[in-house]
């Protein structure tokens, strides 16, 4: 028998792309491999204690419909949960967990070890073997030689990782861990065009020296939302975060230290994300103003560990010190852990194809931040994808690609391997067209089917989505087709809403149309069902509340569709297209995109370029007939 | 560049004497590098030197061509390629002087500061909805209340020179009706031989309706001379009458035209009865030299108090009140002030003006920012559309129907 198994599937990194791509793949049924530096480092949040918000928790809801496995174990090891933005409408409500990191990570490794056809390796993964085009496998740092049919990189921030704090730098990945060393090299060799980020985090301090009781305490939701619509209830105690601010002393101390800090002194040379800037960038950036927020949050359940959001920094050890004790409630903090700056190489997300597998080597998949983006979230969706992607191919059948009409996970995927992106990427709902059906409440609705066809769904998760599915349309039909009168009843609840009485007869679906009319409401009329999941109930109301609005969403998704229905023949030489500039010529040239509509995301190509290609569409096909 | 020369034919004989202008793109009209032949004006030397360009491999612009070239290079947005084509087909001063507008960019300036303003709507909207811990949504509102107001307004503003671009484009229909024998043959050739009439590649569609067109004021108006209407069984006359009543219809200002000689008839008031409900109406008493007692009030209430002016077609009395009374209805804005837009622009914009509408009613009905968003949205495509920057299959249709492309 050989020392080595042959692998289907070898995905490289166990954070949180390699998890669900490693998951993924053995789950399907292929002989998967899963390598980490440190086997003790599985499914690491090196960053922030929490999981989701806007856009991000559309995401692991996705991940969740189509059997990814983020969702479920932040489910179980939440501290806190709560729905942000539920008063600005359905679509944009999002569910965000502040998440016990110890409790994740050992239940994400307790997961994996007990996923059959799934085996975790301790191992640096130095160079991807490739003949003819195709992967072969991997060798390890220690020179083993792993063959597989397909790979998945999932690498984090750890390529060439460099962490900065003040004037100390230091060849290391997140959190002191080792950085991989090496890989990026080869990746070179092979062809690939990589570049550097920056990306930072907070100091974390010691909670018994936080005066509390000068801060705003923010509790989760009473009653609260899960990730997993297979996830039970329990009543575990949640814990609370606490508000304070940063003041013009802090302001003082930070820009008298700026010569310090390498975000300033040339230092850092990597691109870092706008959407989450260090505390010295704030300072300076928005130097009006005169305090920021700053939100304790526990990293542990049995821990007096806090990390400190909104003080994100590369500031030298001694300056971070003092910055924390100017703030209200921390005069007297200790510090446990010093803020720091990363960079890291990554790969440019545009040498993928929608499937993740990259152009230049067939078999290769790369998920996660190794893409270019940001966040737990963003790297899982990627990850469950090339991880389905790579098993789906060894199977010998189609990739699955979620469109933008279908998924934030689609989006996610459109814009990077289209547009790829200046700095580190982060999900948005801005950045989806479609945001009106692609609510996180509806995310099993959209995605469950596809993950029963890769495999990934199995039987409970299936009938659990079919008795929920079945439910939301059976009551959908009876609150069109029951009708009330105007009863006093009716009348009274409708009066005590502030809405205009019944003269006639109306549905139920009508009088919820009502922009003051809950499902409540129908139920002071006794003419809700009390026995509903509220699940199903939310979702009924939606669907019947913002009809319309829907309807409109979908006949912009329409027009916008038969631009994307416009294929651009392979073989369109755009080098001697005339009428296009030069960068439009270069980018659709390089990206060479499958359809008009991806063409007109192409940073570079305007809406004249667009119109040319239309122009020169429509006069092939006049010439061909 | 200008460079003098000569051109010469393939047998290096020596056709004309030219000058030739070379313009590098992108600073050309087009933005390809062009080359311009500037040769002696009689027929045979151009002809020769049109020859030879043709036989070195050029071929004749197809109508349009250069617009669009202008167009897919990004010279000019689509309201500018669309005002060449205004400016070459411009039938008055004041038609020309509202296309050159257009050709300036100035419709484009106004439409992209209205849509910056909704991107900065939006980028409140998007703010507040993707960081929720910074608490913006009270600063949200308002700033989406202020924005989708101001740009309502703006669009208002535009929408008003629709009607005047539609007039300065296709001209006022003014039409002269009335019972036989009551001067408007008359009438019509004196506004023509006292105006300057225009030359238009239209053509009278019949004989029984005479059609002109004259500039009044800078309005391009068409006269239409109608046969008089009259029960009649002679199957031609019927058509005349058919004719008669279509253009009645298109017209936008009916000159009811009477006999002050012969007084108000009652085959006069009969013909007031038949004429279509709506339109705008001037009431025209001619051969007022022959009765200088007629009283106007008469026609005016058969006309339910409209204008009348009193004229005499032979001697030229009262015509330039009556020209003013015509310039007036067509109602326009002054083309300097507003700027002219054309009905694709105007269905555009009344499309934004929809969905701006909406949105403000959405966030009043308190159904939430996404709900907002979707609207605010829409209102800046369609307002890309006005401009061509907003890439659609409306703009394909436009393209191909106003530039002549793949015959």
């Amino acid at each position: 028998m050989s020392l080595r198994k042959v692998y289907d599937v070898i995905v490289v990194g166990a954070g949180h792309a390699g998890i669900e791509a490693a998951l993924a793949a053995a789950r399907m049924g292929l002989r998967t491999a899963c390598f980490t530096t440190n086997l003790d480092n599985i499914g690491m949040m090196n960053c922030n204690p929490s999981i989701g918000g806007p856009a991000k928790g559309h995401l692991v809801r996705e991940i969740d419909a189509l059997g990814g496995q983020m969702a479920l174990t932040t489910d179980q090891t939440f501290l806190q949960m709560r729905l942000l933005n539920s008063g600005k409408g359905p679509a944009v409500q999002a569910l965000r967990a502040q998440v016990d990191k110890r409790a994740y990570a050992w239940k994400m490794r307790l997961v994996m070890e007990q996923t059959p056809n799934l085996d975790l390796k301790q191992g640096m993964i130095q160079d991807i073997v490739v003949e003819g085009g195709r992967v072969q496998g991997v060798v390890t740092a220690t020179g083993l030689f792993f063959s597989a049919k397909a790979v998945v990189l999932s690498t984090g921030t750890y390529l060439h990782g460099k962490t900065i704090v003040g004037e100390v730098q230091r060849q290391s990945g997140p959190s002191g861990m080792a950085p991989s060393v090496g890989l990026t090299a080869n990746l070179v060799r092979l062809g690939f065009e990589v570049g550097r980020f920056k990306t930072g985090t907070p100091p974390r301090v010691d909670g018994r020296t936080v005066d509390f009781s000068v801060m705003a305490r923010q509790d989760g939701d009473v009653e609260p939302w899960r990730f997993s619509f297979l996830s039970g209830r329990d009543q575990r105690e949640q814990l609370p975060c606490w508000l304070t601010f940063t003041n013009d002393q802090t302001h003082e101390i930070i820009r008298n230290n700026l010569h310090r800090a390498p975000m300033f002194t040339g230092v850092i040379e990597g691109r870092g994300p706008r959407y989450c800037p260090s505390v010295e960038d704030k300072v300076v950036r928005f130097a009006d103003k005169e305090s920021h927020q700053v939100f304790l949050e526990p990293e542990a359940r049995e821990s007096i560990e806090l990390y400190v959001l909104g003080l994100s920094t590369s500031l030298p050890e001694e300056v971070q010190i003092e910055a924390l004790r100017s703030i209200r409630g921390m005069e007297q903090v200790e510090l446990l852990r010093a803020g720091y700056a990363i960079e890291y190489d990554y790969v440019l997300s545009t040498q993928l194809r929608p499937s993740l597998e990259t152009k230049l080597v067939a078999g290769l998949y790369c998920g996660g931040q190794i893409n270019g983006t940001s966040g737990y979230e963003e790297a899982a969706a990627q990850g469950l994808i090339a991880g389905i992607n790579a098993a789906l191919q060894v199977q010998g059948q189609d990739p699955l690609v979620i469109d933008r009409s279908e998924g934030y996970i689609g989006v996610l995927i459109d814009d990077l391997v289209t547009k790829g992106s200046p700095e580190p990427y982060r999900m948005m709902t801005s950045r989806a067209e479609y945001r009106l059906m692609l609510r996180q409440d509806n995310a099993h609705l959209r995605l469950t089917t596809k993950g029963r066809e890769v495999g990934l769904v199995d039987d409970q998760r299936w009938r659990a989505f079919v008795t929920l599915r079945d439910a939301i349309s059976a009551e959908h039909d009876r609150l069109e087709r029951t009708i009330v009168g105007p009863d006093e009843d009716v009348q009274a609840v409708l009066r005590h809403a502030g809405s205009s009485e019944l003269k006639t007869g109306a549905s139920l679906a009508q009088l919820l149309r009502r922009p003051e009319i809950t499902y409540d409401h129908l139920l002071g009329m006794g003419a809700g069902r009390e026995d509903l999941d509220r699940g199903v109930i939310q979702e009924v109301q939606t669907l019947i509340k913002y009809e319309g609005y829907i309807k409109k969403e979908i006949e912009q998704v329409e027009r916008m569709r038969r631009l994307e229905g416009k294929r651009l023949p392979p073989d369109i030489e755009y080098a001697s297209l005339g009428g296009l500039s030069m960068e439009a010529r270069e980018k659709l040239d390089r990206i060479r995109p499958a359809t008009l509509g991806q063409a007109s995301r192409i940073a570079g190509v305007s809406p004249a370029d667009v119109s040319m290609l239309m122009v020169y569409l429509e006069k092939r096909v006049r010439i061909e007939r | 560049m200008l460079v003098h020369g000569w051109v010469v034919d393939t047998d290096g004989i020596p056709v004309d004497e030219v000058l030739a202008v070379y313009m590098k793109g992108p600073r050309s009209f087009t933005g390809e590098d062009v080359v311009e032949l500037h040769a002696h004006g009689g027929p045979v030397a151009v002809k020769r030197v049109l020859q030879l360009v043709l036989a070195a491999g050029a071929h004749l612009a197809e109508p349009g061509e250069f617009s669009r070239r202008a167009f897919l290079n990004g010279r000019m947005d689509l309201a500018q390629a669309e005002a060449v084509i205004d400016v070459i087909r411009a039938k008055t001063d004041r038609a020309m002087a509202a296309a050159v507008h257009h050709l300036r960019g100035e419709l484009g300036q106004e439409v992209r500061s209205i849509r910056d303003r909704l991107l900065l709507v939006t980028a409140h909207l998007e703010a507040d909805i993707d960081f929720p811990e910074l608490e913006l949504e009270v600063a949200t509102i308002h700033e989406v209340e202020d924005g989708c107001r101001w740009c309502l307004g703006e669009i208002q503003r535009l929408l008003g020179g629709a009607h005047t671009g539609k007039i300065l484009r296709e001209g006022l229909r003014v039409v002269l009706a009335g019972r036989p024998n009551v001067g408007k043959s008359s009438l019509l050739n004196r506004l023509v031989r006292e105006n300057r009439a225009i030359v238009t590649a239209i053509p009278g569609t019949t004989r029984d309706v005479i059609e002109e067109w004259v500039s009044l004021g800078g309005v391009p108006v068409q006269l239409a001379d109608t046969a008089g209407i009259r029960k009649t069984d002679d199957p031609i006359e019927q058509i005349g009458v058919e004719r008669t009543h279509a253009a009645l219809t298109r017209a936008d200002l009916v000159l009811v035209v009477i006999d002050a000689a012969a007084g108000l008839l009652s085959e006069d008031l009969e013909w007031i009865r038949q004429l279509p409900v709506g339109k705008a109406r001037v009431g025209v008493a001619n051969k007022i030299d022959l009765a200088p007692a007629f009283d106007r009030r008469d026609l005016a209430d058969a006309l339910g108090g409209e204008a009348v002016v009193t004229v005499s077609a032979d001697k030229g009395t009262g015509l330039e009140t009556l020209e003013s009374l015509i310039t007036e209805s067509a109602g326009l804005h002054d083309a300097t002030e507003g700027l002219v837009v054309n009905a694709r622009q105007a269905e555009a914009l009344q499309r934004a003006r929809a969905h701006l509408e909406a949105a403000l009613e959405t966030l009043e009905a308190g159904l939430g920012s996404d709900m907002v968003s979707i609207d605010v949205r829409a209102a800046w495509v369609a307002l890309g559309e006005v401009i061509g920057e907003t890439v659609g299959e409306d703009l394909l249709d436009q393209i191909f129907s106003r530039f002549c492309i793949g015959k």
